[in-house]
């Protein structure tokens, strides 16, 4: 299954969900489905924006695991 | 060309759902007599015979049968459109309803079936009861995929 692990990266980069929020341009809720492992897909363009603001690289956000 | 808004439709087909309501109603108080007249009409729409006591009483019990399962489908219908009036369309419960508007369908056609032994003329009315069921459970199995289709919408970050 596909984990995300948008919360350690934040922890990591010490950043709010507000504020990515703010810096990704989606809605809280949305975020949140995503953080939560509720989201059954991501577009290209938001995985995109969460990486350049959280500077990472899009194997840290989600992973694979059996 | 003349067109009804949405919002008109619904509340026409809610105001003749409450109409079916109380026809079924109506219906289960003079039911004996419609039953006895059904029973003693020119036997040129089917073979009834000698129908017995026993014959004429189970007549009457499957014709209670089926105004309890046409009442438990109108209220299902009744239900299913205030959740389209509400916009909640392409929900869990609405498939519930549909499947079982459809079941319904199928349990009407097994009582026309059973009458069919004193009215050869239910076994028509059988086929388009199961024909109804089976159109509803299509109507079911593509709402079933919209469902999916629009939960993975909602979900897509």
């Amino acid at each position: 299954m596909i984990l995300i692990n948008l919360d350690v990266m934040m922890a990591k980069r010490k950043m709010s969900l507000n504020e990515l929020s703010e810096k990704v341009g989606i809605t809280l809720a949305n975020l949140s489905i995503l953080k939560n492992n509720k989201a059954k897909a991501i577009r290209f363009s938001t995985l995109d924006a969460i990486c350049k603001a959280l500077d990472c690289k899009v194997g840290d956000i989600i992973e694979y695991i059996e | 060309m003349f067109k009804i808004s949405n919002k008109i439709s619904i509340n026409i087909s809610l105001a003749v759902a409450a109409l079916f309501m109380i026809a079924c109603i109506v219906g289960a108080f003079i039911m004996p007599p419609l039953v006895e007249m059904l029973i003693n009409l020119p036997d040129n729409i089917g073979n009834r015979g000698d129908i017995t006591e026993g014959g004429r009483a189970l007549v009457l019990v499957m014709a209670y049968l089926m105004l309890a399962v046409l009442m438990l489908a109108d209220i299902f219908m009744v239900l299913l459109l205030l959740r389209v009036k509400k916009g909640l369309v392409f929900t869990e419960k609405s498939i519930i309803f549909i499947r079982a508007i459809s079941w319904c369908c199928f349990a009407i056609a097994l009582v026309f079936c059973v009458l069919g032994i004193y009215f050869q003329l239910s076994f028509i009315l059988a086929f388009f009861a199961i024909f109804l069921g089976i159109s509803l459970r299509v109507v079911k199995n593509v709402i079933e995929e919209a469902t999916l289709i629009k939960s993975e919408n909602d979900l897509t970050v």
